[in-house]
């Protein structure tokens, strides 16, 4: 027996746990090598002393103290004993799987059952175009940085300017902003009805719309602008189209399958201009095609249809 | 009280306290008071924490009881439970930051040690007793705890291995490994001075 394998035994041999081979073994060994039989006997001493360090004493009051906290148990202290599992029944844990189990089934419904939203169950409206465009006006609701306002639409009114109006429009808003990026300022554009009384037209009144999902019966509108884009193919269509979604001051919606619904600051006029023009076009009315399309709106509703 | 008649004694007050005896329950706690005490002492540090941590072990005990099947196993039982107080206690204490407030040394945390000796050697013990504790603090968990419930609430290793829930094997292995580093640190200690 080497050095480590006795010294590896001392706790079986002090606890008088070791079988009598090895016993022996280790005995013959604490003849042969004074090193281990000091270390044996700092072993035992080291043991002995710790089982020989005195017990405190329970502090006064201890049994009448567990009485006290059986007879002041809360109902709040019952009830995380039950959650523990240290009542008499064990039904814990099972209940807080299967209330775990619900509130997952109950996540998954609500998320993947087709819920109707409001509105879009409602009959469109084919109202006559030139019955109530002509009402409506483009206005500046709120930019989403201060700074500048002016900058963008001089000398129109604000929306809470119209805020006392108990006729206000509901504020629609096109559903996509194009590519907005963080260091632009992009005023959001709503549409607001300055006319008294009268709604304005109904394609205004009709649900929002977005790219994923295209109206299969589109209402009617009335345009300041109908640019058509004639092209070979869907390619140079595309690039118009990327162009006109990257002016960040513009706002679009899809109108149908080849149609582009855009509201356009009347000061961009030049800017569509150029980017229509790339291509062949033709502008309805068509002295718009000349450059030198002068209206009073401070927003143009132009629709770009791709031929 | 050896460790048979012991048995005998937790035997016969369990099976009083569920024959409806409420007596044997308060005869139960005075019997493990002391050692569940020192036990939990050794977790939290602090007479006060420990007071409360081993009345509610004995209250688990007082409400679970009916439920324990093997009742000649009561002892062993019983300490499962305050190893699992002990730790949790610990766990929630060190969170807090409990025991970076308390210091080993403090003699108002722990108890005083008294003898006849003269006030060398009763010093020379006080600072081997801070050793030991500072020793025992310093080891991993299972070592740790195979010590306390070896040597200082003196279980045989099969009540360890029940209790801890670890093979009889590792039981011994651990324990001759923190026994030894004890002594290691001790000898350092005695040669140093």
């Amino acid at each position: 027996m080497n050095c480590n394998d006795c010294q590896k035994l001392f706790s079986l041999y002090l606890d008088n746990e070791i079988d009598q081979h090895n016993k022996s073994l280790m005995e013959a060994h604490f003849h042969s090598c004074p090193d281990c039989k000091m270390e044996w006997q700092a072993f035992r001493n080291t043991v002995a002393f710790l089982r020989d360090m005195p017990m405190p004493d329970v502090p006064s009051g201890f049994l009448t103290g567990i009485h006290d906290k059986l007879s002041k148990e809360t109902p709040w202290t019952r009830f995380k004993g039950w959650l523990a599992g240290t009542g008499q029944h064990k039904v814990a844990i099972p209940t807080a799987f299967a209330m775990l189990a619900v509130g997952f089934a109950t996540a998954y419904l609500v998320q993947n059952f087709p819920v109707s939203q409001p509105g879009t169950e409602a009959p469109l409206q084919q109202a006559g175009i030139e019955k109530t465009a002509q009402k409506i006006v483009v206005a500046q609701n709120k930019t989403q940085k201060t700074e500048s306002d002016d900058a963008y639409y001089p000398g129109v009114p604000l929306l809470s300017e119209y805020e006392d109006s108990q006729e206000l429009t509901p504020i629609h808003q096109f559903a996509m902003v194009p590519r907005k990026t963080r260091e632009q300022l992009v005023p959001q554009v709503d549409f607001v009805s300055t006319h008294t009384g009268i709604a304005s037209s109904s394609y205004l009144h009709a649900p929002l719309t977005s790219f994923s999902g295209f109206r299969k019966a589109p209402v009617a509108i009335n345009p300041d602008l109908l640019i058509t884009l004639h092209s070979a193919g869907n390619g140079e269509h595309l690039e118009t189209i990327r162009q006109i979604m990257q002016s960040p001051l513009w706002q679009a919606e899809v109108y149908n399958e080849n149609t582009l619904l855009l509201s356009v600051p009347a000061s961009n006029f030049n800017k569509l201009h150029k980017i229509c023009c790339q291509k062949e076009t033709s502008f309805s009315p068509s002295y718009a095609g000349s450059n030198h399309y002068f209206t009073p709106k401070r927003m143009l509703t132009v629709a770009v249809r791709l031929d | 009280m050896n460790k048979e008649e012991l048995k005998q004694e937790t035997a016969t007050l369990v099976e009083a306290f569920l024959d409806g005896d409420s007596q044997a329950f308060n005869r139960l706690v005075l019997l493990y008071q002391t050692k569940i005490y020192h036990l939990a002492l050794n977790y939290v540090k602090s007479q006060e924490e420990a007071k409360d941590l081993a009345q509610d072990v004995f209250i688990t005990v007082y409400k679970a009881l009916p439920k324990l099947r093997e009742k000649a196993k009561f002892s062993s039982w019983l300490y499962q439970i305050a190893i699992n107080h002990c730790r949790n206690r610990y766990k929630k204490l060190n969170r807090r930051g409990f025991f970076s407030n308390i210091s080993l040394d403090d003699d108002e945390t722990y108890m005083q040690l008294q003898g006849d000796e003269g006030p060398e050697q009763l010093l020379q013990r006080k600072n081997t007793v801070n050793l030991v504790r500072s020793t025992i603090n310093s080891m991993g968990k299972t070592e740790k705890e195979i010590l306390l419930l070896r040597d200082l609430q003196e279980l045989s290793y099969d009540e360890i291995s029940t209790i801890l829930d670890i093979p009889l094997g590792t039981v011994k292995s651990k324990l001759n490994r923190a026994r030894t580093s004890l002594k290691d640190r001790l000898k350092k200690f005695y040669k140093d001075l």
